[in-house]
């Protein structure tokens, strides 16, 4: 590769690297798993740099490699790595689950989201990337990148306690209010 | 909807690496990465590079009909239907595959050309194009890190398909360490493959399995049948089943509302190999059935998962063969409940 492409795929990394991270942790909710695989974007990019690197955002292009890895495998019947725990308390003491959630990374708040969901949820309102870029770069139809949001921000509405003060009674979380119904 | 993105932005601000990401390795090795598959593609005649650049670069089937020698070629997606399916995420192979050949010498597979065409416990089964327009059949252990490939070209792979094995020289031999699969043309003759230990997994794969017999993998098949392993009439009065030997049913399991039978499969609706299959009863408010099949080299060598969804109530099981051991990552999801069956709580 010539060495102005070597600079410039240097520079590109070093910019994406840090959000890149982040993504791939989302998705998957392991740092170790997360660098594996933007290793891998990394070099898959790499190999493919003298035809992208003018393309407007290169960086999608790694984010489409993370996320395929990342849903691929666990689509895969031995794919059983383990799980981030699913345990938000179930008790409706309003306070604790208020600093339970306050605590929690992005890998336990996307918990209990399907990959493909975490990867829109991520790219959609983390990255503030539009429904169009989203699609693109999970390779799926604009409607279904709205529609994995919305349903997506409706689990994490229940799962964070986010609760809207004009339907719920003071004191009563979403889930316990199910468990009621 | 924004107080939740405002807790999932503040949840991304306190998501903090571990650890330095090492940027520096990662460059020097996509640079290994990109000089070994320049020698790779040097190595090979140049008007298969020339070939090969056009089926990297338009991801097309190296076969154009103007040359001569490719018209006495059938097509790949004329020899099998997954050529012609859309490439989704899964379909990809493993990174191993990706940018070199693993054999050395052979052709570096087409990307844009693999499909995911079985998986089994223990084996990911793939076809792809080689850059050289040859038909492979990739095999993937993806516990151990290691694979096979074979390939053929298309007039050969019409006749005869391709296989390929994947053994561990240091194996014992066991269902975990070895794989023998036959990638089979559409329109093959499937009734003609059970000769030689072969067993159908999908449609254009089989795979080799042990000679050996429904007692040897399910020794509940040998006890007596007991009353209660006889399936009884569903409430309409028609049989559970008519596909398995009345005399070979034999309660696995029971609970409140779910039973679970094994046998043998009747010898019409077989293919020469026995098989085992596994039936189920649910009866909650109101009843269902179901039941599902398995060569029995198949049988042994991964077990037999089955599910039933009715009424709003799911059962999923998995029928056990002697001796079968779930590994630990398997158990955290399956809770073995009787000697050949596991059964996965609804998600």
């Amino acid at each position: 590769m010539r060495a102005e492409l070597e600079d410039s795929f240097t520079r590109l990394a070093s910019a994406e690297l840090p959000r890149l991270r982040r993504f791939a942790y989302g998705i998957c909710g392991d740092w170790h798993r997360a660098d594996d695989m933007v290793q891998l974007a990394l070099k898959r990019m790499y190999l493919r740099w003298p035809r992208i690197h003018t393309a407007a955002d290169p960086g999608a292009y790694a984010r489409t490699v993370v996320a395929r890895v990342a849903i691929s495998e666990t689509r895969r019947p031995w794919w059983r790595r383990e799980r981030i725990s699913d345990a938000v308390p179930e008790v409706a003491a309003a306070d604790d689950v208020a600093v339970a959630v306050d605590r929690m990374d992005i890998a336990q708040a996307l918990s209990g989201l399907a990959p493909k969901q975490r990867a829109v949820v991520v790219l959609r309102f983390l990255e503030d990337r539009s429904v169009d870029e989203v699609a693109e770069i999970l390779g799926i139809a604009p409607g279904t990148v709205k529609r994995q949001s919305h349903d997506a921000i409706a689990h994490l509405r229940r799962r964070l306690h986010v609760t809207d003060h004009a339907q719920a009674a003071p004191g009563v979380s979403e889930p316990q209010k199910e468990r009621d119904a | 909807m924004d107080d939740v993105i405002e807790r999932l932005r503040a949840a991304d601000d306190r998501s903090s690496p571990p650890h330095v990401f090492d940027l520096d390795t990662g460059l020097r090795l996509a640079r290994v990465r990109a000089r070994r598959r320049r020698v790779i593609q040097g190595a090979v005649g140049v008007s298969t590079v020339a070939a090969a650049v056009a089926v990297a670069a338009g991801m097309v089937w190296p076969d154009d009909p103007s040359d001569s020698a490719a018209a006495d070629n059938p097509k790949p997606e004329q020899l099998l239907e997954a050529f012609t399916w859309e490439q989704k995420p899964q379909d990809e192979l493993p990174d191993a595959y990706v940018g070199e050949a693993s054999t050395p010498g052979a052709d570096e597979l087409v990307e844009s050309s693999s499909r995911l065409v079985a998986q089994g416990r223990h084996v990911d089964y793939w076809t792809a194009l080689d850059e050289a327009g040859n038909i492979c059949l990739v095999l993937y252990m993806p516990e151990h890190g290691t694979g096979a490939q074979e390939c053929r070209p298309p007039a050969a792979f019409a006749v005869e398909g391709v296989t390929a094995e994947l053994a561990d020289a240091e194996g014992d031999g066991s269902r975990e360490q070895n794989s023998e699969a036959w990638l089979i043309p559409d329109g093959y003759d499937v009734d003609a493959i059970s000769a030689d230990r072969w067993a159908l997994m999908m449609p254009n794969l089989a795979v080799r399995v042990p000679d050996i017999e429904p007692t040897e993998v399910l020794s509940v098949l040998a006890e007596p049948q007991r009353p209660e392993d006889r399936m009884p009439t569903l409430p309409d009065g028609r049989e559970i089943t008519r596909s398995i030997v009345d005399s070979t049913s034999r309660l696995v399991y029971r609970a409140e509302d779910v039973q679970v039978w094994a046998g043998l499969r009747t010898q019409e609706e077989t293919r020469g190999q026995p098989e085992i299959c596994v039936v189920v009863y649910m009866s909650h408010d109101s009843w269902a059935t179901a039941n599902s099949c398995a060569t029995t080299g198949l049988v042994w060598d991964s077990g037999l998962e089955f599910g039933l969804e009715a009424g709003g109530h799911e059962f999923h099981g998995w029928l056990l063969p002697d001796g079968f051991e779930l590994r630990p990552d398997e158990t955290q999801e399956w809770t073995v409940v009787a000697p050949n069956l596991a059964v996965r709580e609804p998600e």
